[in-house]
This record gives structure tokens, sequence and C-alpha cells, in this order.
């Protein structure tokens, strides 16, 4: 092309090759510190994995993978408000995401937006029959929302998938315990902040 | 979709890169340029308290000067600018109007005035421009000459008026423009003093609307009415107060306002005079002749001084400062583009190294990236990249800094100059340089991309800013 002859037109040309460069090879890889994260997590080192993933995030502030995992270290670590912002622009960026979007439900429930919660839940719907976590979710919904008998086939469903899943486990005895007759407030869990 | 949603995202991310270093090499260049000024115009106006002008008004070696006016249909105002810059301090002195096919009565009233008689002249046709219809001249006012010519445009009565100067030098000023009466001297000074050729040099153009005219002096300073005038009254003082002071500082000059600025008439003659490719002749004779000092080995300067004052009228509507703005953008980019070989070129050192690039990527390109900047903020909040609130801080925080510069021009003006002496003006100037990144930054803004995108498109259209005589 003629314009890229001349210097101006070539400058923009290195402008742009530049900006690519960095974009996708130059920038420090988040890769790593994600995987150190990961494990710090699934060790249950919420606070180092956020710290972490602050790194990461300073890199590329875009990653749906990034603000995911900050949402659910914020959720562990109880704080929802930060989880929901985290979750909802991590759904935002990756619609697709079952992750976010089953992170950002567990936040409305946590805050008890029980409306929200489900829709997105229904959203992730069709993965149902493999995961447990889903599962799980609406098993919380359905129990806090006193529809006891459909919240106890949830976690029934969970320990199908997950035998010795102790807080589903624990849910259903409960559940099993009032036979169904209590009302939602009293059978609001103190410390139900799942493990995933 | 993914695969376009994931485009987006790394689209987004470049651009983001990219207005953010545009956001400090932008800032950065133009805070460096406010302190440079600032010791530069401290330090000169330290030096003239002593050294005053009648060394250069007594010398016998003064150079005379030749002060072109191109006149296209400027019958408002001609009268005055001639008047006035024929009562101009300076020993040796000739004034040319040249008349670029007026269709109005420009050339009658000059002629009516001045008891003009047409006269068949002998002239050096040095470079080409369209021919002239006659000279007219007066015994009685012996300094005074008025060319009439065919149409061809601003650089074409130019090149007629370089044709007829006789003077080592000469002095463009538009015609809508009225001069101090010590101006000349004051942008002769560095001309005279400096060890090297100076080609070029420029002096301050300020607003003259609101101020008192009388006898075709600026009698009274003041600030005019509308704040789109005022807007325009801070936008030059940081534009010439700081802008071209550093420049000069630092050896970059690239922009020398030809609506007063006095050049070298051999060299401007041996480059070819001013050019038709672009609708900015000033700029592009100022890039040509570093081109040139190159190309030939030759050591020139380009000076800007700061306080020898021309007057000039700015739009008063909205539609007027849209054609004027356009227009300068579109120079600029053609200019740019012109002379695209002396980006980074080593052999230009400043020039092609610094300012060059700051003129090419911040002044030219900057408008489109800014103006793109203001829509990726919607953007992010649709699409919740990089947190909504971080953009608008980033949005709010160039907004401070560019008010932070603007206020910066004033303070200077208020602490060297001072033209503005009332405090109310100054409160005035303060204000308006604070809010003037509010609304009228972004409306500039606008016509300086539309001005782009009308170089992209190969615009060469000379939008003609029509003046309606706004000083009282």
């Amino acid at each position: 092309m003629p314009a890229f002859k001349n210097r101006i037109g070539f400058s923009l040309l290195v402008i742009l090759a530049g900006t690519c460069l960095w974009e996708f090879y130059a920038r420090p890889a988040t890769g790593p510190i994600f995987a150190a994260a990961v494990s710090e997590y699934r060790n249950h080192n919420y606070r180092h994995s956020l710290q972490l993933l602050d790194r990461a995030y300073q890199i590329d502030p875009n990653n749906a993978s990034v603000l995911t995992l900050m949402g659910w270290d914020n959720l562990k670590t109880r704080r929802p408000d930060r989880a929901l912002e985290e979750f909802s622009r991590a759904h935002r960026l990756a619609p697709d995401s079952a992750d976010a979007i089953l992170g950002y439900a567990d936040t409305e429930i946590t805050l008890e937006h029980y409306g929200r919660a489900s829709k997105l839940l229904r959203l992730i719907d069709h993965e149902r029959d493999d995961s447990a976590d889903l599962d799980m979710a609406w098993g919380d919904l359905y129990q806090l929302t006193g529809r006891n008998q459909k919240a106890a086939r949830e976690f029934e469903r969970v320990l199908a998938l997950r035998h010795n899943d102790r807080l589903a486990l624990e849910n259903l005895r409960e559940l099993e315990a009032l036979n169904g007759a209590a009302s939602p407030v009293g059978l609001r869990p103190g410390g139900n902040w799942r493990t995933r | 979709m993914e695969l376009w949603r994931q485009i987006f995202i790394h689209g987004m991310n470049m651009f983001n890169l990219i207005i953010i270093s545009y956001f400090f090499i932008g800032n950065g260049v133009y805070t460096l340029l406010m302190v440079l000024s600032l010791a530069t115009v401290w330090v000169y106006n330290r030096r003239l308290a002593y050294q005053g002008m009648d060394e250069i008004r007594e010398s016998p070696v003064t150079p005379p000067v030749t002060i072109v006016i191109p006149a296209w249909n400027e019958e408002q105002i001609i009268l005055e600018t001639t008047d006035s810059v024929l009562q101009t301090d300076y020993p040796e002195l000739e004034v040319v109007v040249v008349d670029d096919g007026s269709t109005d009565s420009t050339l009658e009233r000059l002629v009516e005035h001045f008891h003009l008689v047409r006269m068949d002249l002998i002239y050096r046709h040095d470079l080409p421009t369209k021919p002239v219809r006659g000279f007219y001249l007066n015994p009685d006012v012996p300094n005074l000459m008025v060319v009439s010519k065919e149409r061809g445009g601003k650089p074409d009565a130019l090149n007629a008026g370089i044709n007829i100067c006789r003077t080592p030098y000469f002095c463009t000023l538009d015609a809508d423009s009225i001069l101090e009466p010590d101006a000349l001297l004051r942008l002769m000074r560095p001309v005279i003093h400096s060890p090297v050729n100076t080609v070029a040099s420029g002096g301050i153009v300020r607003v003259m609307n609101g101020c008192q005219v009388r006898d075709g002096r600026v009698a009274k300073v003041a600030l005019p009415r509308s704040r789109l005038e005022r807007f325009q009254v801070v936008e030059y003082l940081r534009s010439f107060l700081f802008g071209r002071t550093g420049w000069d500082l630092l050896g970059g000059t690239l922009i020398v306002s030809g609506a007063f600025a006095v050049f070298h008439r051999e060299t401007v003659a041996e480059v070819g005079g001013f050019s038709h490719d672009t609708v900015t002749e000033d700029m592009d004779l100022i890039v040509q002749m570093h081109h040139w000092a190159v190309k030939n080995k030759r050591r020139l300067k380009m000076s800007f001084t700061s306080d020898p004052v021309c007057w000039t009228e700015c739009p008063a509507t909205l539609k007027m400062l849209g054609k004027q703005r356009r227009r300068w953008q579109l120079g600029l980019c053609q200019t740019l583009w012109k002379h695209s070989e002396m980006l980074f070129n080593r052999k230009y050192g400043l020039v092609g190294n610094f300012s060059f690039p700051f003129h090419l990527y911040v002044e030219a390109l900057g408008a489109v990236v800014e103006f793109l900047g203001y829509f990726m903020v919607p953007l992010a909040i649709i699409f919740a990249m990089v947190p909504a609130t971080l953009y608008l801080l980033f949005v709010l925080l160039s907004l401070a800094y560019g008010g932070l510069l603007s206020i910066g021009a004033v303070l200077l003006e208020e602490l060297t100059y001072r033209r503005y002496p009332g405090y109310r003006d100054l409160a005035s100037l303060l204000w308006f340089a604070f809010i003037e990144n509010i609304g009228y930054r972004q409306l500039v803004l606008y016509y300086r991309f539309v001005g782009v995108m009308r170089f992209l498109a190969g615009s060469r259209r000379w939008e003609k800013v029509t003046h309606v005589g706004v000083a009282q």
C-alpha cells in the first residue's frame, strides 16, 4: 500500500503492531499468577488468593476468569458486595461462563435477592445434570424461600453426584427434621457459606 | 459470537493503551512547555525592562521591512487595518496591500481613501502568481502600494506581495488584524540579535473582540461579552503564551502564525513561496524552510516572541468557529503528511524527532483518539470493560488537567503582560479557563475530528471565515 511507504503511514503501522504485540505477547502473562491464585483458593487461603488476583487484575483488568475467582474469594471472605461487582462484570464480559453465573447467583442468594438469583440460575439450567454446585445453589434458593421439598430434592441430587458433601447432608438433615413445616425465616442457616 | 467478544475486548484493551499513552505524552509535553515558557517569558520581560526598543528604532542598520496584507472581500475592515499599519513605529517600512480579486469594494475603498492612482510597474517575477491587474500608488503616501490581481487564494496573494517586496524582510498580516505600534520593532528584535539567519519570527496574536478600537488602534483592552469569544481568549493565551514560547525555547518551532509574522524574503523565495498544497500556508512554509535548510545544509532559525502583539477578530459564531478549526486541523494534517519524510529523521534534529512527532501524534491524530475516547465511556459501561468508574475518573482527570494548563496560561499572562488589568477580567479569565474543558473543548474537538476526517477524504477546501467587526 502506498500509504505505508510514507513515514507517517509506516509509523502508524508500527504503533498498531506494537500495541498488538503488547496485547497478545509482551504483556506480562496472568496465567501463572492465576494458577497460583486457584491453588491458594483450593487450599482455602482466600486472602492470599485475592492478593495474587489483585496483581493479575493490574495486568489484565478485563479477564473474566480473574474477576470470577476474585468474586469467589470475596464471597468466601464474606464480602458479598464486592463479589457482586466482580461477578457482575465477569458475567457481562463472558455471558456464557457458567462459573461466573453460578457465583453471581450465589452472591445474590447471600444478599437475599432471590428473584435475581433464580433468573441467573435458569441461564445455566442446561448444565444441571452434571453440576453438583448448581444443584446446591438451587437447593439453597429453595430452602431459603421455604420450598423445602424442592430443596430436599436438590440436596439429594448433590449427594448423588458428590457423596460426602457435608453441607448438602447437613441441610438435608435439617429439612428432614423440620418435616417441611417450618417458615423460611426459621430455616435460614447462619453459616451457610458453601465450599465448592 | 465468542470470537467477536474476544476481538472486542482485545480491541478495547489496545485502545486503552493508546489513549493512556496519548494522555501521558500529551500532558507531559504540555507541562514541559508550560514550565519552559514561565521561565522564558519571565526572563525576557526582565531583560526588556532595561533594554527597550530605542536601540533598534534608532539604529541605521535596522533592516527595512515590507508589510504584506492579502485581502479578499475585506471592505469592512481594510481601511482600519491599513491606517493602523501605516502608523506602525518602525524606521523603514513599506506596506503592500494585495487585493486578491475581491468582488466587493475593497479596492475601490482603498483607492478612494488614499487617493491612489493606477500605475504600471515592472517587478521581479520570482514566484508564479495569477496575473496582476494593476498597481495603485500615491506619491503623498510613498510607503503604501496596493496591488490588484486576479483571484488566486491567500498563498497566491502573499506570493504576489513577495514578488513586489524590495526589502530583505517582509511581514505578513491578515487584513482583519491590528498591530500594536511597536509590534514590528519587537518582532524584528530577535531577527537583528540572532547570530544565525532568522528566517521567520512570529509574534502573539490576541483576540480583539470586545476591545475598543479607535483610529486603527486598540484604545482599550477588554474581554468580549460572549462566552464563545471568551473561551477563545483563553485558548489563544494558552496556545501562544506557553505553546509557542516553549517550542521556541526548545528550537522546535513548527508553526508561526501567518496572521502576523516576519519572514526572510530570499529564503522564502528560494523555497518557492507560500504553497497552494495545503490550507495552512503559514505552517507549510515553516516546515518547508526546515526541509530546505537540511537539504542545503544551511543553519536557520525560526523564533517566536511573546510580546509583539497583533490583535485579531476571533470567530463570534459557532458556524465560523467550526470553519476555522476544521481548516486549521485539515491544514495541519496536510502539512504533516506532505513533509512526512521529516518524521523521526535524525537529519532534522529536534524538529524531526520531537516537535514533528508531537504535532502529528498529539495535535493531529490526538483529535481522533480523544474524540473516540469519549465514546469509550458508555461502551465501557455497557460491556463492563475496565471498571466504568475508572474510565470516568480518567476522563475527569484529563479534564481537570486541561483546566490546570489553561489556568496556568492565564496566570502566566497575569504575571507578565497583564493586558487585562481589571480583577474582574482576571477572575473571568480564570473561570473560563476552568470551565473551558466542559463543553467548549469537546466542541472544538468535534471540529478538529471533522478536520481529520476531511483530510482522510482528500478535501482541500479553504473555508473562509467572515468577520463582522466585533471590536467596539
